[in-house]
């Protein structure tokens, strides 16, 4: 077997590399005991700490090729896509992937029955990057996704889930987790690169007999510590990145061999590590170099292209937080509108060639090697750069949403997009809804003159009447005061006629009073005599009915005296038994 | 094409066989005899069919005809065992719905083969169907090297054979348990059982069949009803007369395990021999189609006032039936049941197979299923498993945890503690299935107490 440079630089280790993949037994056992124990694993950590080389290396070797089909997921343009086309790929023809544009997955369950039985092994989704689908994918592809893994966990065949994530994106799974309970139950967290895992492996690349490059044995200590302070540099932890150390391993067999094409054998010595020196920020450094270079190839074919316009040919294909984002030679093309489509395609064979791009599989897409290199190409990026990718975003996010449920963009979003919208290359759904967004925005300008017209009107109006009514309650006012006045005098009229009325009914009362007293007193005496006669009638009427005569003549006298004395009951019952003795 | 070394047949007919030898054509009678003949006379070891290399060593009268009518892998083992359940519903189905024309070798097309061998994968009990599954998939691995597909299919022959054996073994020796438990007079002194529960390795393929026999004729002789049907387990003269069917075809596959694979790596012909063995193995543990694998995950005590007692269990069936919904449920029933069992059941029959086939996952209250089936005892401390799902051994040691009170001081410390307790039961339950069947009184001991001790005091 022919000796091999077994570094992957920032490319992660596949399955075939498991003879050179050191230094992760423990998390590689530790992820095989918890796939037994779970539907649904999640394997988290930094960016840079080797989950993928994990995944596809480190746990597939530690199945047979009979009990492993792993069906690797990126999202690509669209997850549930990216999905829906790993499955029909892995279904023994039985379904044929059609691009749809609003992606949903159609059949799930026949589709991982068909997978299974294509090759009768217990099958892996694995979903690498998973933090794609929210930092790119949209509300509509996240509610998607959820609802396609339901679906999946609860299938006949034996599947499993394995989602690797970055840390700090784990916040977002909140949603997620609502859906699937179970998500977060069996979680690995990858841990960065410890000086004891340097030492793995380094010792395992000696011991392995086909690495082409070994390291001084009577010096391994220091080399290996000396590699994990510079990587190290001034700051105070203990562990170091994964793709640094790569870069740093990469760096001395350069160093030593001066062979780029990696077939030389290489012998690594303190002496060799020490003319490295401290090599600071790597990643930086290795990208600065490569752009120069890869200016100066480009320069000897189209004429001067500064480093700028290598940088420039490089944003795209990090996000605005500073994470790599797949993206096709077209679509490159597409947002570079001020750069020949020709020179765009030879600077990403460039790329490709110096190991800071690579071609994603299946999709034609292409992508950063690592996350790390991302915050070097965006720490570059001008303000205006910056401006574009958000108005980029923008665009992307509003128009991303089904037209139902769309919103217009404002004024002011306007206002900020437009400036831009010539530096970069949009959709024609993209420019439709631009072009609709502003005459939304002119049809609501007119509706607000319009109805701010209206309003005038509307004000004058009402203006108008309360001026009328204002005269109307004047002249009202005025009729009221001389009325008020009028009223006052004959008042003060009625109030003198009432004074006299008041002497006068005082004379009539007073007049009255001394009739009254003169009435009673000639009653009083009309009564004495009255009673007196009665009296003497009654003895004379008595007389006579004793003598059983009925005595007529008195009985009249006396009703003309009761008839003086109405209320006298007394004469009254003298009467009636003076007729009650009458034959 | 031509090479000294090698004979190629050009053409298999119902009464000949056209060969090429040195370029030149030669036709012989269809007769492993006449081949063989052929071969010694030309002194050339290899014979090519179809771009397949076969050792005239390897071929036998066994496997002669799958040489020369060129099957692909599993095409034997599948029809074969279609034929045997046509009665089953999806099977009939299967057979009605071929086109006319691939009805007598739908088992060479690509398509129905598949749908096949889905169909058996799910007939047999978990265990055996699982086992299937690697079977059909070496078999159908397109990119595999042919050695590694050869050495892979072989193997996984006798790693069903054996997990078939041992799974009735369990269910033979997890009934005499129960047996002799009621009725100390039954006689279980014998070699075979002794080996099982004592041996500090595990058994052989023969060493298992002999102890399958012994069973069966324990049985026999104290007139004890089997764990299996009658009418399932079929006629049991097949198993014991040394000269049956299924005897060779164990008989062929014991041998081929014994073969030094350090001097002589394994040919196509062997795989055709593992395979037509292993063939007439499963048809005569057809009643494995019958039963099902059911795991014990929980179960919870709910006792109120004036009401009685019941068990809440939660149980795990592990082979895909018609009932889907049925694959995990929960049951409320009145009557107790042994905590983390593993039932090997159907309608009627259930037994409980632990302490020598466990769930793992159950025992250590963890989501899904894991297998492990017993291979050995791991010294006087342990029990050494086989899992059937990663391949691998795994020692459950005796810890002599302490079931009395004690004080726990975190929920990851009672996890811890209660997992220790359930995989010291597993071993307290081998020791007593040991003792009462060999009449020993053997115990166990803890290889790390102390330390164990001191494992907890740190939690």
């Amino acid at each position: 077997m022919q000796k091999i440079y077994p570094f992957k630089f920032l490319n992660s280790y596949q399955r075939e590399d498991k003879d050179f993949f050191f230094g992760r037994t423990e998390e590689v056992e530790a992820l095989y005991q918890m796939i037994f124990q779970t539907q649904i694993l999640l394997v988290y950590g930094t960016s840079g700490t080797g989950k993928t080389s994990l995944i596809q290396c480190g746990l597939a070797n530690k199945f047979n090729s009979y009990d492993w089909l792993a069906l690797y997921i990126r999202r690509g343009s669209n997850l549930i896509s990216s999905l829906d086309k790993a499955l029909c790929d892995a279904s023994d023809d039985k379904f044929i992937y059609t691009e749809q544009k609003d992606p949903v997955i159609k059949e799930i369950t026949a589709k991982i029955e068909a997978v299974y039985k294509s090759s009768f092994k217990p099958v892996y989704l694995i979903f690498d990057q998973f933090e794609e689908l929210y930092v790119l994918g949209n509300k509509t592809e996240q509610y998607s996704f959820s609802t396609a893994i339901k679906e999946i966990l609860s299938v006949d065949q034996p599947v499993k889930i394995i989602l690797s994530i970055r840390e700090e994106y784990l916040g977002y799974l909140f949603e997620l987790e609502k859906e699937i309970p179970q998500l977060l139950r069996k979680k690995l967290r990858i841990e960065p690169m410890s000086l004891e895992k340097v030492i793995h492996v380094i010792k395992g690349i000696n011991n392995f007999q086909y690495s082409n490059i070994k390291f001084k044995t009577d010096e391994l200590e220091n080399i290996t510590q000396g590699i994990f302070n510079r990587i190290k540099g001034n700051k105070k932890t203990l562990f170091i990145e994964l793709p640094y150390l790569q870069v740093f391993f990469d760096k001395l067999y350069f160093e030593t061999t001066k062979d780029s094409s990696h077939v030389t054998e290489a012998l690594i010595t303190t002496e060799v590590l020490n003319r490295i020196g401290d090599i600071g920020d790597v990643l930086r450094n290795f990208l600065e170099e490569q752009v120069t270079c890869i200016s100066r190839d480009l320069s000897l074919k189209h004429g001067n292209i500064p480093p700028e316009t290598v940088w420039k040919i490089l944003s795209p294909f990090c996000t605005l937080e500073g994470t790599k984002e797949p993206i096709s030679k077209q679509e490159l093309a597409d947002r570079l509108p001020g750069i020949d489509k020709k020179l765009v395609d030879d600077a990403v064979e460039l790329f490709v060639n110096s190991r800071i791009v690579n071609c994603a599989e299946n999709e034609n897409l292409y992508e950063l090697a690592h996350d790390s290199l991302a915050l070097s190409i965006a720490a570059k990026r001008s303000d205006e750069e910056i401006a574009i990718l958000e108005v980029r975003r923008l665009i992307k996010s509003q128009v991303s949403v089904k037209n139902e449920a769309r919103e217009f963009f404002t004024e002011k979003q306007l206002l900020f997009i437009e400036p831009y919208l010539e530096k970069f290359k949009t959709g024609e759904e993209e420019l439709a809804w631009i072009a609709k967004s502003r005459n939304f925005i002119e049809v609501q300008k007119q509706l607000e003159i319009k109805k701010h017209r209206e309003e005038l009107i509307k004000t004058k109006k009402r203006l108008r009447t309360t001026y009328s009514l204002l005269i109307c309650a004047l002249i009202a006012l005025v009729i009221a005061g001389y009325f008020w006045l009028d009223s006052n005098a004959q008042r003060l009229r009625a109030k003198k006629a009432e004074g006299l009325a008041m002497i006068q009914k005082d004379s009539a009362v007073a007049a009255r009073e001394v009739a009254d007293s003169a009435f009673k007193k000639v009653n009083e005496k009309i009564a004495i005599i009255g009673r007196k006669d009665f009296d003497d009638l009654t003895e004379r009427a008595e007389r006579i009915t004793n003598a059983n005569g009925c005595p007529e003549d008195i009985l009249r006298q006396m009703d003309s005296i009761m008839a003086i004395h109405p209320d006298s009951l007394v004469m009254k019952q003298v009467i009636q038994s003076i007729k009650a003795k009458c034959p | 094409m031509e090479n000294n070394d090698n004979v190629f047949i050009k053409e298999v007919n119902n009464d000949t066989i056209t060969l090429i030898i040195n370029g030149e054509e030669q036709t012989i009678n269809y007769r492993l005899s006449d081949l063989q003949k052929l071969m010694k006379h030309e002194n050339v070891t290899n014979i090519t069919y179809e771009n397949k290399v076969y050792n005239i060593g390897h071929i036998n009268e066994a496997n002669f005809g799958v040489v020369t009518s060129n099957k692909v892998f599993n095409a034997i083992l599948t029809k074969e065992l279609i034929i045997l359940f046509k009665e089953h519903k999806k099977v009939e189905s299967f057979l009605n719905c071929l086109p006319p024309e691939d009805q007598d070798d739908w088992e060479s097309k690509r398509q129905p083969l598949k749908e096949a061998q889905g169909i058996l994968e799910e007939s047999f009990v978990w265990p055996i169907g699982w086992q299937l599954r690697r079977l059909f998939s070496i078999g159908n691995d397109k990119d595999k090297k042919i050695e590694t597909k050869i050495d892979e299919y072989i193997n996984h022959c006798f790693s069903t054979y054996r997990i078939a054996l041992q799974l009735i073994n369990y269910l033979f020796v997890s009934k005499l348990w129960d047996d002799k438990n009621r009725n100390r007079d039954i006689d279980t002194d014998k070699v075979a059982l002794k080996n099982f529960f004592c041996c500090n390795r595990p058994l052989k393929l023969i060493e298992l069949r002999r102890l399958f026999q012994t069973l069966l004729e324990i049985y026999r002789n104290n007139k004890l009803a089997y764990p299996i049907e009658e009418q399932d387990i079929g006629d049991i003269n097949e198993f014991t007369e040394p000269g049956s069917k299924f005897n060779l075809a164990c008989s062929e596959l014991e041998k081929l395990e014994g073969t030094d694979i350090g001097k002589e790596a394994y040919g196509l012909g062997q795989c055709h021999t593992a395979e037509i063995s292993l063939t007439n193995i499963l048809k005569k543990f057809n009643f494995f189609s019958c039963y099902q694998l059911v795991t014990l995950k929980r179960i919870e005590y709910e006792s109120t006032r004036n009401s009685p007692a019941r068990y809440i269990k939660d149980m795990n069936i592990l082979e895909k039936n018609e009932a889907k919904n049925l694959l995990r449920y929960l049951k409320y029933d009145n009557t107790p049941t042994q905590t983390y069992s593993v039932f090997f059941r159907n309608k009627n029959k259930s037994i409980n197979l632990l302490p020598f086939l466990l769930d793992y996952n159950a025992l250590t209250n963890e989501f899904d299923s894991q297998i492990f089936l017993y291979e050995c005892m791991q010294e006087e401390s342990g029990l050494r498993y086989f899992s059937l799902q990663s391949e691998n051994e795994k020692t459950i040691s005796y810890n002599a945890i302490s079931t009395g009170s004690m004080e726990i001081k975190s929920e990851e410390q009672k996890d811890e503690v209660q997992r220790n307790i359930r995989l010291d039961i597993v071993v307290k339950q081998f020791e007593d299935a040991m003792n009462t069947l060999l009449g020993t009184s053997f115990n166990f001991k803890s290889k790390e107490s102390d330390l164990y001790a001191d494992n907890l005091s740190n939690l």
